[in-house]
């Protein structure tokens, strides 16, 4: 067995040059194979990650995906804003347990802005059901304090007392900024991994100050900029908010809720389940996944036909090593073993070095993906589904030498120790 | 050994045994080979000359287990091949035949050493045979190579990069280490030069003599008669050949 090994390994050595381009395309299917498994299971973890506490989503009638990708992920287009009014007769529904109003649409930077209540650090939960946590300082208080999300504080280097200045919207226009009323850094989040980490937390209160002089998305024009001494003397009430995220008393509840809610007689509302809403996103992209994991499954067959091109097209060459190896009593099944082997050890090698370029591609890549995305991808041991890729691309590998084996042992057969045509 | 059975024209000193053989690659009727007798003996060096294509090939193949004749018996060492499995007549093949092609002997990918150890590798007999004499397999391939008057700093190198009369001297050494019962040589020097093949006939039967080994030797040289105590024309003894030349 160990001679076999040897045998085989030198071999395919000594034709490394065609063999190495096999093994390159293995490793570009197993990298493709390895990085779509990876990151389907990891946007789907982290999009349940991000909303693990919330019973329901409570916004402005529109789709169900686009108010959970607005309000929990910040992507996609910003929906309409609900009265203040539909929070406080959510939060005297019997069922409900807590409210946490938030408005969204102005950033800093890049990071979006959330304008909640204090409860939001006692309420919200992620991951597998987890509290926020301040890594330092505290919650906001004042109306111009804000808390950062550990990614906003490291990324843009900021510590405690910090002054920001907001944008209004997604951050095109420097002509939108809110540099009349600078906000400063009271707390830092500890990471979650999830949009939290992005988001810079402020008062509902700061949000309507911000705003007092605009209409419609602009300053009002002509207008006396109103200070922010001045603003806090005014009524800062919020009149409007993007979503409500709603914690039930009782999970059984839920759907009694979302019929009162739907049945909301102020304006037309909607409540979305986030756990059923996420299952319709996943409906919408199985298809592309599937396309992806289609793809990756094509570069694997073209590749498989490669190797048994290049081994086939070798073995005419090979007859005479065979006829050698035929004669120091190495039996037509001892050469099927040999052309096995040799598979296996392109595939093997194969797989490894698709594996090795995706752990790297994740732990150099992982940290852009989490900047652009806000998708945390985990670097790390591959799991047990990924594994058994791994494995069935080499067991392929095997499967895909069968052939030029089973040729190889008929040549073996038919030429013994006179081979012909070599 | 339960399965050893001598038939009336072996002794036990018949390395290999021909008889009523005939062997066609197409179908009975377009017959290569067809051979009352041919005999070997233990340590005996036959000569067997004939032109190329007269069957030359076959005749070898049949002798070493990796054609069974149609028709007739063939034995080696006391064994029939057509009794044996596939496997066992790997195995036979391997304990007791030291092979040499006329050129093209060697693994290119190996060493020199590797490729001399190759009969090692796959049987225990050969392996046990040469550890015997020598200690390390190994000692035993070198000692044969310094023997064959391969130079010790070759004996590392791929086999590729030797030349064609290194490169059959290599073989005799692949062919003789564990001391098999019987070297088979396949026109090991129509690839060399007057000078070589002298040379390399001298250090074959050197080393056939020292393992005792019978060898079979098949040529179309007839200047290499001399080296050998028993000539046999194959065109005499194949009844196929006469006819077609």
């Amino acid at each position: 067995m160990n001679s076999l090994l040897r045998i085989a390994f030198s071999s395919a050595w000594h034709r490394r040059l065609a063999l190495s381009l096999v093994v390159l395309s293995l490793a570009l299917s197993t990298f493709l194979l390895l990085t779509v498994e990876r990151v389907r299971h990891d946007v789907r973890d982290n999009f349940s990650n991000a909303v693990s506490g919330t019973d329901l989503i409570v916004g402005a009638r529109s789709g169900a995906v686009q108010l959970l990708l607005y309000t929990v992920f910040r992507v996609g287009q910003p929906t309409q804003t609900i009265e203040y009014k539909a929070v406080q007769a959510l939060q005297k529904d019997p069922a409900v347990k807590w409210v946490l109003p938030i408005s969204l649409g102005d950033t800093h930077r890049g990071f979006s802005v959330v304008a909640t209540t204090p409860d939001y650090f006692e309420h919200f939960r992620y991951g597998p059901r987890l509290p926020l946590a301040l890594s330092e300082g505290r919650p906001f208080e004042d109306v111009f304090d804000a808390v950062l999300g550990a990614d906003v504080a490291q990324q843009l280097g900021y510590a405690l007392g910090q002054r920001i200045v907001l944008r209004h919207g997604s951050g095109a226009l420097d002509t939108a900024d809110h540099d009349d009323m600078p906000f400063t850094a009271v707390g830092v989040l500890a990471r979650t991994g999830t949009p939290v980490d992005r988001s810079v937390h402020i008062r509902l209160e700061g949000m309507q100050a911000l705003h007092v002089d605009w209409v419609a998305g602009m300053p009002i024009p002509g207008a006396k900029r109103t200070s922010a001494q001045e603003a806090k003397a005014m009524d800062l009430a919020p009149r409007n908010v993007t979503a409500v995220l709603v914690g039930l008393k009782t999970r059984g509840a839920v759907f009694a809720v979302q019929r009162r809610v739907q049945a909301y007689e102020g304006e037309p509302l909607m409540a979305v389940l986030p756990g059923v809403t996420l299952d319709e996103l996943w409906g919408t992209i199985a298809q592309a996944e599937q396309a992806l994991a289609l793809m990756s499954i094509l570069v694997g067959i073209v590749s498989l036909a490669g190797l048994m091109a290049v081994v086939m097209t070798a073995l005419e060459q090979r007859r005479r090593e065979l006829a050698v190896l035929r004669s120091v009593g190495a039996g037509p099944r001892w050469v099927l073993m040999l052309l096995l082997t040799e598979g296996l050890l392109v595939s093997l090698s194969g797989a490894a070095l698709g594996a090795t370029a995706w752990a790297l591609v994740l732990w150099a890549g992982g940290p852009w993906v989490q900047a652009e995305y806000g998708i945390l991808l985990r670097f790390g041991l591959p799991t047990a589904r990924e594994a058994t890729l791994c494995l069935s691309v080499v067991m392929a590998g095997i499967a895909a030498s069968l052939w030029p084996g089973w040729r190889a042992y008929r040549l073996s057969l038919a030429d013994g120790l006179a081979p012909r045509g070599a | 050994m339960s399965t050893l059975h001598l038939s009336p024209d072996t002794t036990p000193n018949t390395a290999l045994l021909m008889q009523g053989v005939r062997f066609g690659y197409t179908g009975a009727d377009a017959a290569t080979l067809n051979l009352d007798r041919l005999s070997l003996q233990r340590g005996e060096r036959l000569m067997l000359r004939g032109p190329s294509g007269c069957g030359k090939s076959t005749l070898l193949s049949l002798a070493a287990g990796v054609l069974l004749a149609q028709k007739g018996t063939v034995e080696l060492m006391g064994r029939e091949w057509a009794g044996l499995s596939a496997a066992q007549r790997d195995a036979l093949r391997v304990d007791h035949v030291g092979y040499i092609f006329q050129q093209f002997n060697l693994l290119p990918y190996l060493g020199v050493l590797d490729n001399v150890l190759l009969p090692c590798r796959l049987s225990k007999r050969r392996r046990e045979r040469a550890a015997s004499v020598h200690g390390p397999i190994e000692g035993a391939a070198a000692a044969l190579l310094d023997a064959l008057e391969l130079p010790t700093a070759l004996h590392r190198r791929p086999a590729a990069e030797l030349s064609v009369g290194q490169q059959q001297r290599v073989a005799a050494a692949r062919a003789m280490i564990g001391q098999p019962d019987i070297v088979i040589a396949d026109e090991p020097t129509s690839a060399l030069d007057e000078d070589r093949r002298e040379g390399f006939m001298r250090l074959l039967l050197d080393q056939c003599t020292r393992a005792q080994s019978a060898l079979l030797f098949v040529t179309h040289d007839a200047r290499l008669a001399r080296h050998f105590e028993r000539v046999v024309e194959l065109s005499g003894v194949n009844r196929v050949d006469q006819g077609v030349s």
